[in-house]
């Protein structure tokens, strides 16, 4: 099991604890040491979901699978951030809601997301082709459903480097507005009009999202998640 | 990713929204691009970096 260390507390919302996400339930881990920390995640999850989530459930909110290491800290009253470390990568996300109420996930409001530094994943190819994104917004989709989460959204990016963030969610079903001048008005309009492949060639970083209650958005996801299986067999 | 390597195809859980309901800032908007922009930037300059996942 996965050694709990407590990092240090910056006043009421700043303490951080790791676990594992197999090992934890919201009542076996709760002490009398910690009670203002997991007090204060219990009054932010009531304050966004109206009802107290367990860690398990926070952490997969965020995307975390198993082997990960899975940090949650209330920010202020109103929005949970959840840092995950593992397999090859470090993601943070961010649950607040947004100016109409509904429940949205933040895939990056903060930069950096700097992967392990391990020696097996030690650089970003080591990363890619392992199915990290696609099994972490797999995960995020799934609890996602099973509290009042409404949408997905983040930037997604294009760089020389090869960040293909713009092309992994844009084939994942995320969608947002482009430049015309490409030939579409958004994401998902010019992937239906010219193919993943054109997009994957004259993609652009977008800021996209993903609706729970969108049936294009999750019919893409099922059909992506259908073919990398079979890909992946 | 699945359990039992099986996967359940995920349907809209109640009232699907459509596409009129849902608030984008424009592709130009100032702000997202630049937020965007300082992102390229960003990972431009630490490619061992990924964003996103």
């Amino acid at each position: 099991m996965q050694e709990v260390t407590v990092h240090g507390s910056h006043g009421d919302f700043k303490a951080k604890r790791w676990f594992k996400l197999e090992d934890v339930t919201y009542e076996n881990t709760f002490d009398t040491k910690t009670k203002l920390y997991w007090g204060s995640i219990e009054l932010v999850s009531k304050n966004i979901f109206g009802k107290r989530l367990t860690k398990e459930s926070l952490a997969r909110l965020g995307g975390a699978f198993s082997d990960e290491n899975v940090s949650i800290e209330p920010i202020g009253r109103d929005m949970i951030k959840i840092t995950i470390e593992g397999n090859n990568h470090k993601a943070v996300r961010k649950i607040p809601k947004d100016r109409d109420n509904k429940i949205y996930i933040s895939l990056d409001k903060t930069r950096g997301h700097r992967i392990v530094n391990d020696k097996k994943f030690g650089d970003m190819n080591a990363a890619k082709g392992k199915g990290t994104a696609v099994n972490s917004v797999y995960t995020m989709i799934n609890e996602c459903q099973k509290v009042s989460v409404t949408y997905l959204k983040g930037d997604f990016i294009r760089t020389k480097n090869g960040h293909d963030g713009y092309f992994k969610y844009a084939r994942l079903g995320f969608d947002g507005v482009i430049d015309s001048k490409l030939g579409a008005k958004t994401v998902q309009e010019f992937i239906s009009k010219f193919g993943l492949e054109e997009w994957k060639k004259r993609g652009v970083s977008f800021q996209g999202d993903f609706y729970l209650n969108k049936e294009k958005n999750l019919e893409i996801f099922n059909q992506c998640i259908d073919s990398l299986t079979k890909e992946r067999k | 990713m699945t359990e039992n390597n099986k996967f359940v195809p995920f349907k809209v859980i109640g009232k699907p929204i459509e596409d009129s309901e849902i608030k984008r800032p424009a592709w130009d908007d100032p702000e997202v691009q630049k937020r965007i922009a300082e992102k390229e930037k960003y990972f431009e300059e630490h490619p061992d970096e990924i964003p996103n996942l």
